[in-house]
């Protein structure tokens, strides 16, 4: 990747437009709350801006992006105090329920799910199956070893799997 | 890949998919706005889409495959800085992870320093010693592979440690000496992470546990003395550090009459050396000493006690690192 050569701005502008939502979404996986995460993302950017120099390169740019909105994410959960509390899903078994409520009751599930679970599991998880990351690229991301991230991957889908017996 | 994969891939898609953040590049910019700008307008589409040319995307590495992204991102592992963080984040201080280090006289801690900025940092920092994720390539850690940190707290006057695999009892091929030092190792970490001198609380799993790698852990294990810890070590620069010309180094030594010795390679080829002294001589104490302006360029930094040979042979105790001076 060295045929492009951007400045900071120009960096920031291109990696929003092909990255941006995906990001936030990214984030949503990791906080749950959307506006969190879209303050996380935006935050990520303005840091990858001030970093440009030393990155230089779209794909370090969108390296350096995707562990700074994991690195936030985790710290804003901390920080907010917002402790996860799995509550059991309501199951619902209404005759007649349309398709778009039974979607939204699922996401609501597979959220709640994911905030309940340890840090690490949460965050192997998003960036395996969501991000579709290499155990490499999801090693140096969260900066721990590759066995760990085999670790908490099995870990973190054992507790998932568990966690979602009623809609999987 | 498997149905499972697929199904928890397509399970985390569709919780997601109804996400549609609002745009945000001018807030973006606003907050990165440098006086030498030249940009092109930008043009919002219907609907909040960006428009950019098909030719300016395709020149992005897609988000999901990232072939040489596997070396560590310069900074925001530890300084994620950036203007709205301040009022959560925690001034810049640093903390020091152990690491374990085999030399001839068999293992030893060596400490390796980090900024930390906020609270996920601090408690990465035990999470590094335990997996072994040190700058310095020399550094590791006896811990088995696929350890996990659960979590590392100081709460209620209880420093606790919580790790995650079949840690119970020691594997087979591990010491007695090397489960002490991991446990060291790792209660060190906890200690300089959360700025305590408590004894350390392990947990296996969420739960307490009688016994780490077959050793007593049912009370708070304090941290040992000094006498595992490297007689050298070379605080800074920091391994890849790139440094001005010229620089000190600084760091501690238990040396003979207190005398450290340097060398700058290039290869094998030492480009200059000379020796500083510690604060004191026999015990681990401060050194710091400048080292004269080489010419710029990569070097391999070897800190060493006194070669009791006479340069004839490999140094006995030493720190290495990898610099650049510019």
């Amino acid at each position: 990747m060295t045929e492009a050569r951007w400045d900071a701005d120009a960096a920031v502008e291109q990696l929003y437009a092909s990255h941006y939502r995906r990001l936030v979404r990214l984030s949503v996986l990791l906080v749950r709350d959307p506006e969190t995460a879209e303050e996380v993302v935006q935050d990520s950017f303005v840091a990858m801006h001030g970093a440009w120099r030393t990155l230089r390169e779209p794909d370090k740019g969108l390296a350096y992006l995707r562990q700074t909105v994991v690195n936030r994410s985790r710290s804003v959960l901390r920080h907010r105090g917002v402790q996860s509390r799995y509550v059991p899903p309501v199951v619902r078994d209404l005759p007649g329920a349309d398709e778009d409520a039974v979607v939204s009751e699922r996401r609501a599930v597979v959220l709640d799910a994911m905030r309940s679970l340890p840090d690490r599991q949460r965050e192997v998880l998003a960036l395996r199956y969501y991000l579709d990351l290499s155990e490499a690229d999801i090693a140096s991301t969260l900066g721990i070893s590759r066995g760990a991230v085999k670790s908490h991957a099995s870990r973190g889908v054992a507790a998932l799997r568990s966690l979602m017996e009623d809609v999987t | 890949m498997n149905t499972d994969d697929d199904q928890i891939r397509a399970l985390l898609d569709e919780a997601v998919s109804d996400v549609e953040p609002r745009r945000s590049l001018e807030e973006i910019r606003s907050r990165t706005t440098s006086p030498s700008r030249s940009r092109r307008p930008w043009v919002w589409g219907a609907g909040g889409a960006v428009l950019a040319t098909a030719a300016t995307i395709a020149a992005i590495v897609a988000l999901s495959s990232s072939p040489g992204t596997t070396g560590a991102a310069p900074g925001p592992a530890t300084q994620p800085s950036g203007p709205t963080s301040s009022s959560t984040d925690r001034p810049a201080q640093s903390v020091t992870a152990y690491y374990v280090v085999g030399t001839k006289r068999g293992p030893l801690l060596y400490p390796e320093s980090y900024p930390v900025m906020g609270d996920a940092q601090v408690e990465q920092t035990v999470e590094r010693a335990v997996t072994g994720q040190a700058d310095d390539p020399d550094y590791g850690t006896l811990w088995p592979s696929g350890t996990i940190l659960q979590k590392a707290q100081l709460s209620d006057g209880v420093l606790s440690v919580d790790l995650g695999g079949d840690l119970a009892q020691r594997p087979a091929g591990m010491s007695s000496a090397d489960a002490e030092l991991s446990l060291d190792q790792v209660i060190r970490s906890a200690q300089s992470a959360f700025r305590s001198r408590l004894p350390v609380t392990f947990l296996l799993d969420g739960r307490p546990t009688p016994t780490l790698l077959g050793l007593e852990t049912a009370q708070p294990v304090p941290g040992s003395s000094d006498e595992k810890l490297s007689p050298v070590q070379v605080d800074a620069p920091s391994e890849g550090a790139t440094v001005d010309s010229p620089f000190t180094v600084t760091g501690r030594a238990s040396a003979f009459e207190a005398n450290v010795q340097w060398e700058l390679l290039q290869g094998s080829t030492v480009v200059t050396k000379g020796f500083g002294t510690a604060e004191e001589c026999c015990t681990l104490s401060p050194f710091s000493f400048p080292i004269p302006p080489p010419p710029p360029g990569a070097y391999t930094l070897v800190v060493h006690d006194e070669d009791p040979s006479g340069g004839e042979g490999p140094a006995p105790w030493q720190d290495t690192k990898d610099i650049t001076v510019r």
